[in-house]
């Protein structure tokens, strides 16, 4: 790295403490190199602060409706979805999914049968159930990201808790 | 002597209705005895640590570890909490896995079971569950930094 | 029964999550309230109004889609601040292949142009009021190609480091050097000269 661009390192505070002193030292001697980090210097609280403030051009409705509009079309276009339904990425390689799953259903916010087999879940849960035949195991999986629903408290992880 | 014959078979049956009676007292007895439901009920957390320091936090038998694999991504699985009741159609049962979690216990009529997920003082998951088939049913979902949870239900 | 949200008065988590749940109208309501900052932003890159609602547009539609994705690490605006970058970087590195370069800029590139600059000696925004400051760094950014913008608008408006920026652009961390110096040394020397054209 040559000495201008430590300057500016110097300057971001992105420069090694050994360094820092190094060049404190250097510009303690050389005008020219301390005459340049004072631009730099000034340049950087000139632009800081001063991002450009603009408004949208466009009316709340208008603008709204166009990003409404594209996220139906484009829930409309993924009827064959690129990727693999989100549950799937929950479960064994897919080359085993298929001789171990009898039967799946997907549930949101009501009620599914399986045959003697019904769930339900409240509105804003979102879950899938299904059987493995190889296991004789039937499953109802909760889609849960941010784990809120989780029965297994902090402790058992050993998880501080973390504020939301 | 037919008078004699005649008193003795009249003997014979008046013991063999009663025996027939006492019997169907009997089945009639028998079948008001609600028949008891041993259900096992285990909270597991799946997760790709492979020491988690947590407290109560222990292997999972081997058996139901490798039904779990099978099916689920996760490489590791751990017993949080088991507990066993008997449950009867007159007796259901409220099962507390752990401080955050409890599953209600119902037997219906027509072999089946109504199974409720109780976390943080709401119903997650309300299942209708057969018992004609020997299905574990396990009720899971995800959980925090890619890890998942799982309560499994046996029905004897 | 749940009370129905007041989105009006809903802070920004709140709305995340009701928009996880599928909600529109906290959708709705998050996009009227960050509106401005992220097509300010996909302004500030693309330097055409056109462009950047297209692409502000854009970044709202694959917010709504990832919106899962959207763990809280940071905040909800710094995230969308983020989608509309990368979809700026995508644009202009398209256009970049078809469009003709100036001497200017293709020095800008080889590097070396800083050095021939004359070091200020006085502060160029010195007595300036901010809306006049403004005014001229804007012009002044007007410019400067689009990566060494980047790189500026990257390290000082959106505070972000050297590796940090070296990951968005898809470039080593020297380039990254080299480039905000170079925008640096050149927006110096435009302000001293629009502030010598005000004097005269």
């Amino acid at each position: 790295m040559n000495t201008e661009l430590k300057l500016q390192a110097l300057l971001d505070g992105e420069l090694e403490t050994r360094e820092v002193r190094e060049l404190e030292a250097l510009l303690a001697k050389d005008t020219q190199q301390a005459a340049l980090l004072q631009e730099l210097k000034w340049t950087k609280a000139a632009v800081a602060g001063n991002d450009v403030a603009l408004s949208l051009p466009e009316t709340r409705d208008f603008y709204w409706s166009k990003i409404a509009r594209e996220i139906e079309t484009a829930e409309k276009n993924a009827a064959v979805p690129a990727e693999r339904p989100w549950w799937i990425q929950y479960f064994y390689p897919a080359t085993g999914l298929a001789a171990m799953v009898a039967l799946m259903f997907v549930i949101s916010g009501g009620r599914d049968t399986d045959g003697a087999n019904t769930e339900s879940v409240p509105e804003d849960v979102n879950a899938v159930s299904f059987r493995s035949d190889a296991q004789e195991m039937s499953v109802v999986y909760v889609a849960d990201e941010q784990g809120k629903i989780s029965p297994v408290g902090q402790e058992a992880k050993n998880e501080p808790e973390t504020d939301k | 002597m037919n008078r004699k014959l005649t008193s003795s078979r009249l003997r014979w049956q008046f013991f063999l209705l009663l025996l027939v009676l006492g019997l169907g007292f009997i089945q009639a007895a028998l079948a008001s005895e609600p028949v008891e439901t041993r259900v096992q009920a285990v909270l597991v957390w799946g997760t790709n640590e492979s020491q988690p320091s947590g407290k109560n936090i222990k292997e999972l038998d081997a058996k139901l570890r490798e039904r779990l694999a099978n099916i689920f991504k996760w490489r590791n699985y751990f017993e949080v909490g088991r507990k066993t009741v008997g449950v009867t159609p007159s007796k259901p049962q409220l099962v507390k896995l752990s401080d955050d979690c409890s599953v209600d216990i119902k037997l219906l009529p027509d072999n089946q079971a109504e199974v409720k997920l109780i976390g943080k003082g709401k119903t997650i998951v309300t299942r209708r569950h057969s018992l004609a088939k020997p299905d574990a049913l396990v009720l899971a979902g995800d959980d925090k930094n890619n890890t998942a949870w799982f309560v499994v239900l046996s029905f004897n | 029964m749940p009370t129905p949200m007041d989105h009006k008065s809903a802070t920004d988590v709140e709305l995340v999550a009701a928009s996880q749940a599928g909600d529109m109208l906290a959708f709705e309501e998050l996009v009227a309230r960050h509106r401005d900052k992220i097509y300010a932003r996909a302004f500030s890159m693309m330097r055409n109004e056109e462009e950047a609602i297209d692409l502000s547009q854009e970044a709202w539609v694959k917010a709504w889609q990832r919106l899962k994705q959207f763990q809280g690490d940071s905040s909800f605006a710094t995230w969308m601040t983020r989608i509309v970058i990368n979809l700026c970087l995508d644009q202009l590195r398209r256009q970049k292949r078809t469009r003709a370069e100036s001497i200017e800029q293709l020095d800008e590139e080889l590097g070396g142009v800083e050095r021939q600059m004359p070091v200020i000696a006085t502060n160029p925004s010195e007595g300036l009021e901010r809306s006049e400051l403004r005014k001229r760094i804007d012009k002044a950014m007007n410019q400067l190609s689009y990566e060494h913008r980047t790189v500026l608008i990257l390290h000082e408006f959106e505070e972000m480091e050297y590796k940090q920026i070296a990951k968005v652009m898809n470039c080593s961390i020297g380039t990254v050097m080299s480039r905000l110096f170079y925008a640096r040394r050149r927006l110096a020397s435009l302000l001293q000269s629009l502030k010598k054209e005000q004097q005269s």
